[in-house]
C-alpha cells in the first residue's frame, strides 16, 4: 500500500515535472517567434528566423518562419534566395489546403512584378483550390490572378476574370479600380472612365480620381471638351447611382452625389446645393456619423470651388471628431491650408491623415510640402513619430461648465483581453478626469469578450443581455438609447473621447424631469444608500443600483493596466427595481461579504454561468481580482425606462472608507 | 488581392459608426462559413479524407488552432464519436502571423479561407456505404475595431464510401 502510495506521488510529480517543462518549452518558443518577428532590420530578421527553424524544427510556426524568409529576401532583393523558401513553405501545407499560401505568394509576386511564371502558376491553382472548396470567397483569389495575368501582359484576361471578380462586389472601390485598371490596358478607355467614376463615388479617393485626371486629359486636350466628356461620365455614373441607392436618404445620397461631382470636377453649383442642403438638414440630435460625412463633403465642394476659407471652417468643426482614417477628409484639410499657405498646419494635417494607415495621395502631397518646406526624411519620420506620442499621451483637461442637473450614464462593455477595447477604455479614462461626477456617471461591464476576464461577473453578462446581446466589445451606451460600437488603438484615445464627449454634452443639455439625491455607509460590511427620487415617472421606470471599484489594477491581453468603475454588483440585476411609478425614498444595502463569496464562487469556476460560453476550455486566470478593495468602491444609482431602455436620471455617490 | 488588404479596406470602408450599424447587429457565426469537400474514396488502409473549409468573412479574422497567447480561444474542430468511424487525424492549416493596429506584438490567426483536412478510419466494411460525420467548429472573431464573444458552429457531411 505504502509502496503503491509512493509510487503515485512520484508519479504525479514526474507528471507535473513534464507539463511544467513541455508549458515553459512551449512559452520559450512563442517568444523566440515572437521577437524574430518584430526585428526590423531584414538580413538580421532572416537569422534570427533561420535559427528558429533549426532550434524548433517540428513548431506550428515553422511555416510563418519559411514565408517571412521568402518575403525579407524578397524585399532585399534577393530574389533567387527568396525562391528556395517558396519550396519549403508550401511542402509543409497539404495541397488541398494550399488555397491561402498559393494566393499569398502569387500576391507577393505580382506586387514585385518578379518571378511572374512562378506567380501564373501559384495563382491558377489557388483558383482551381477556392472552386472546389468555398467559392465564397472566390473572387478574392480570381482578384489576384487577374492581377498576375495583367502583370503578364495577357491584359484580356485580366480583364475578364477581374469581370467575373467583381460580380457580387459591384460597388466595392477596390474591385472597381482594378477593374478600370484592366479596361484601360485592354484599349476600352471610356469604360475605365466610366468605372473609374463609379470608383470615386463609392468611397475611393486616391488611385481612382488619379488615373480619372490623367485618363480625361490623354482622352481630350481641350478643356472645354474635356468638361464634357467628364460631364457626360458624371451624369451616366449618377443616374445609375440615383437608381440603386433611391430606397435610401436622399439628403445624403445627394451629399454623396455632390461630393463625388466635386471631385470630377463638373457641376460645382449643383454640388454645392447638394451638399449645403445636406448640412442645413442636420439637427441637434443628429448622429455624428452624418453631421461628419455632411459638414466634410461641403468642405470638399468648396475647396474645389476654390472657397478655402468656408472649406476651413466646415472641416475645423469635425476636427476633432474625425478618425485617421478619414483620408478624404486629412486630404482635404491638408490642401485647403497648404492653399491658404499655412504650410505647419498643412504638414500636420497631412501627417494625421497617413498615421493609421499609409494613403499615396496624402503621402504624395505631405512628401512634397516636406520638400518645399526643406523639412528632412528624418525629420518628417521625427514628426510623424512624435504626433503619434501625442495621440497616446493626451490630456483631456477639465469640464468648466456649470452643471445641468442633468447626470449622463455612460455604460461601456468591454473586454481585458480584447485589443480594440484598448482606445474605448483610455478614452473612458479621460471622461473620468474630464467630468466631475455631477455630470457624467461611469460604469464598466467586462465580459469575456473574446477570452475569460476575471472582472466578468454574471451580472456584467445580465446587463449585456438587457442591451440585446448581439454586440461585441468595446460597446458603449450613453444614457441607455446612444450606442456606439468599435474602437482600436490606444492612439484612437483622444478621438473616441472627442466622440463619447460630443455625445455626453449633447445628452446633458436634455432636461430632466426627475432629480435623484442621497447618500451612502458603510458598516460591518454593509453598504446602505438612501436616495430621494423626486419627479415624474413612468410605469416602466426602474431604479438601478450599481455597486463600483472605482479603480482595479489588472493587466490583460490588450495591455490596459488600470479599469475604473468595474461593476461588482447590481441590486435587483440588470432589470432594476420596480418604482411603481412612485417617487420616493428609497433604502437599499449591499452585502459586501455576500457579493465577495459570490464573486469568488464565480471565479473558481464560471464555466457553468450563462456569461460563459460552455465550449470554452476554462484554463484558470493571468491573476484573480475577485478581492473587493472595500476602501474604493462608489454607488452609481439611476432611473432607467426599461421599455424603451431611456435613462432618465443618474446619481453618483462615493462610498467612505472603512474606519481603520 | 491578398487577405491582409481586407482589413485595411474595412478600416476606412466601414468606419468607426459605421461599424456601429454593421456591428451592432453582427452575429458572430455569420463571420465563417463551414463548407466540407469529401473525398469519398477509401484507402487501402480503409481511410477517407475530408476538407473542412472555414471562410472567414473579409475584414474578419479568428485565432489559429494554437494562439500565441494561451489566453485566446484557439479555432478547434471537434468530430462527435460514431461507432462507424474514428478519427485519425485533424490537421489545421499554417497561420497567419500578423501584427493588428490595436495589438503590440505578433498574433497567429486564420483569415481569408483556412482549410483544415480530416483522416476518418472507417470501420465498417464493405463498399457503397453511407457514413453521416456530425461535428462542431469553434471560433472566435474580430475585426480591426470589434470583438465578438466565441461561437460553436455544427457541421454535417456525408461520406459514400468507394474502393
Amino acid at each position: 500500500m505504502f509502496r503503491l502510495r509512493v509510487t503515485l506521488v512520484l508519479a504525479f510529480l514526474f507528471s507535473a515535472f513534464l507539463f511544467k517543462s513541455f508549458s515553459f518549452a512551449q512559452t520559450k518558443e512563442i517568444d523566440e517567434i515572437k521577437s524574430a518577428a518584430a526585428i526590423n532590420e531584414l538580413p538580421k530578421k532572416v537569422e534570427a528566423l533561420k535559427q528558429f527553424i533549426k532550434d524548433y524544427p517540428k513548431s506550428n510556426y515553422i511555416g510563418y518562419a519559411y514565408e517571412n524568409i521568402f518575403s525579407s529576401y524578397l524585399d532585399m532583393n534577393e530574389i533567387d534566395s527568396a525562391f528556395s523558401y517558396i519550396g519549403l513553405y508550401l511542402d509543409l501545407i497539404p495541397p488541398e489546403m494550399r488555397m491561402n499560401p498559393y494566393n499569398d505568394v502569387a500576391y507577393t509576386l505580382a506586387q514585385k512584378k518578379v518571378g511572374l511564371d512562378s506567380a501564373d502558376v501559384y495563382s491558377r491553382l489557388a483558383v482551381e483550390l477556392a472552386e472546389k472548396n468555398n467559392p465564397r470567397n472566390l473572387s478574392m483569389y480570381e482578384d489576384t490572378r487577374a492581377l498576375v495575368l495583367y502583370d503578364l501582359g495577357k491584359n484580356n484576361d485580366a480583364l475578364a476574370l477581374e469581370e467575373k471578380a467583381i460580380a457580387g462586389h459591384e460597388t466595392d472601390p477596390t474591385y472597381l479600380v482594378s477593374l478600370s485598371v484592366y479596361q484601360e490596358a485592354a484599349g476600352k478607355r471610356t469604360d475605365a472612365l466610366k468605372t473609374a467614376a463609379t470608383a470615386i463615388i463609392n468611397g475611393d479617393d486616391d488611385e481612382a480620381i488619379t488615373n480619372f485626371d490623367k485618363w480625361i486629359s490623354e482622352e481630350k486636350t481641350g478643356a472645354e471638351e474635356q468638361t464634357k466628356l467628364k460631364e457626360k461620365i458624371a451624369d451616366e455614373v449618377l443616374q445609375k447611382y440615383f437608381q440603386d441607392n433611391d430606397l435610401i436618404d436622399k439628403v445624403k445620397i445627394h451629399s454623396i452625389a455632390g461630393v463625388f461631382l466635386a471631385q470630377v470636377g463638373v457641376k460645382l453649383s449643383q454640388a454645392e446645393k447638394w451638399t449645403k442642403d445636406a448640412v442645413a438638414s442636420l439637427k441637434n440630435n443628429s448622429d455624428i456619423e452624418i453631421i461628419i460625412l455632411y459638414k466634410k463633403n461641403l468642405a470638399i465642394v468648396y475647396a474645389r470651388q476654390k472657397k478655402y476659407d468656408l472649406a476651413l471652417k466646415e472641416l475645423k468643426s469635425i476636427e476633432d471628431l474625425d478618425n485617421p482614417w478619414d483620408f478624404d477628409f486629412w486630404y482635404t484639410l491638408g490642401n485647403t491650408y497648404e492653399t491658404l499657405g499655412q504650410n505647419k498646419n498643412a504638414v500636420d494635417s497631412y501627417i494625421s491623415g497617413i498615421i493609421a494607415f499609409q494613403n499615396k495621395r496624402i503621402s504624395s502631397a505631405l512628401n512634397s510640402l516636406a520638400k518645399k518646406e526643406g523639412i528632412s526624411d528624418s525629420e518628417l519620420q521625427n514628426m510623424i513619430i512624435k504626433k503619434k506620442d501625442e495621440l497616446t499621451s493626451f490630456k483631456p483637461g477639465h469640464y468648466d461648465k456649470k452643471a445641468t442637473g442633468k447626470v449622463v450614464l455612460a455604460e461601456l462593455f468591454t473586454g481585458a483581453e480584447c485589443g480594440p477595447c484598448a482606445a474605448a477604455d483610455g478614452a473612458f479614462d479621460a471622461l473620468s478626469e474630464y467630468f466631475p461626477r455631477t455630470d457624467l456617471a461611469i460604469l464598466e461591464y467586462h465580459l469575456h469578450i473574446p477570452a475569460p476576464d476575471p472582472m466578468t461577473n454574471p451580472q456584467t453578462f445580465q446587463r449585456y443581455k438587457f442591451y440585446g446581446g448581439n454586440y461585441g466589445t468595446p460597446t458603449v451606451f450613453f444614457d441607455g438609447t446612444e450606442k456606439l460600437t468599435g474602437g482600436g488603438p490606444r492612439m484612437l484615445v483622444q478621438n473616441r473621447f472627442n466622440i463619447y464627449k460630443y455625445v455626453i454634452t449633447k445628452l446633458m443639455d436634455e432636461k430632466s424631469l426627475i432629480k435623484i439625491n442621497g447618500d451612502a455607509t458603510q458598516s460591518d460590511s454593509i453598504v446602505k444608500i438612501s436616495l430621494n427620487v423626486k419627479g415624474e415617472k413612468n410605469k416602466n421606470a426602474s431604479l438601478h443600483l450599481a455597486l463600483v471599484e472605482k479603480a482595479i489594477n489588472y493587466i490583460g491581453g490588450n495591455g490596459v493596466d488600470k479599469h475604473i468603475f468595474v461593476v461588482r454588483h447590481l441590486i435587483g440585476s440588470a432589470e432594476g427595481i420596480d418604482l411603481k411609478g412612485n417617487a420616493g425614498k428609497y433604502e437599499e444595502r449591499f452585502n459586501l461579504n455576500e457579493i465577495q463569496q459570490s464573486l469568488t464562487k464565480y471565479l473558481d469556476d464560471p464555466t457553468t454561468d450563462p456569461s460563459w460560453r460552455s465550449y470554452v476550455k476554462f484554463t484558470g486566470w493571468r491573476s484573480r481580482t475577485d478581492k473587493i478593495n472595500r476602501n474604493n468602491l462608489a454607488v452609481v444609482a439611476w432611473v432607467q425606462d426599461n421599455s424603451t431602455k431611456k435613462i432618465l436620471q443618474s446619481f453618483y455617490v462615493d462610498v467612505p472608507v472603512l474606519d481603520k | 488581392m491578398r487577405t491582409k488588404i481586407f482589413l485595411i479596406l474595412i478600416s476606412f470602408t466601414v468606419t468607426f459608426f459605421y461599424a456601429d450599424v454593421t456591428a451592432q447587429s453582427f452575429s458572430p457565426d455569420k463571420v465563417v462559413d463551414v463548407k466540407v469537400k469529401v473525398n469519398n474514396k477509401l484507402s487501402k488502409d480503409g481511410l477517407v479524407e475530408a476538407v473542412i473549409n472555414l471562410s472567414i468573412l473579409r475584414g474578419w479574422h479568428i485565432n489559429s488552432n494554437k494562439p500565441l497567447d494561451n489566453n485566446l480561444s484557439p479555432t478547434s474542430i471537434k468530430i462527435l464519436d460514431n461507432p462507424n468511424f474514428k478519427v485519425v487525424k485533424i490537421n489545421f492549416p499554417p497561420p497567419l502571423m500578423k501584427k493588428l493596429s490595436f495589438s503590440d506584438s505578433q498574433l497567429a490567426l486564420y483569415e481569408g479561407d483556412a482549410p483544415v483536412s480530416i483522416e476518418l478510419k472507417s470501420l465498417i466494411k464493405g463498399p457503397n456505404k453511407k457514413i453521416r460525420v456530425e461535428g462542431e467548429v469553434d471560433y472566435q472573431p474580430c475585426n480591426d475595431e470589434t470583438c465578438l464573444f466565441p461561437v460553436k458552429k455544427n457541421f454535417s457531411f456525408e461520406i459514400k464510401l468507394k474502393k
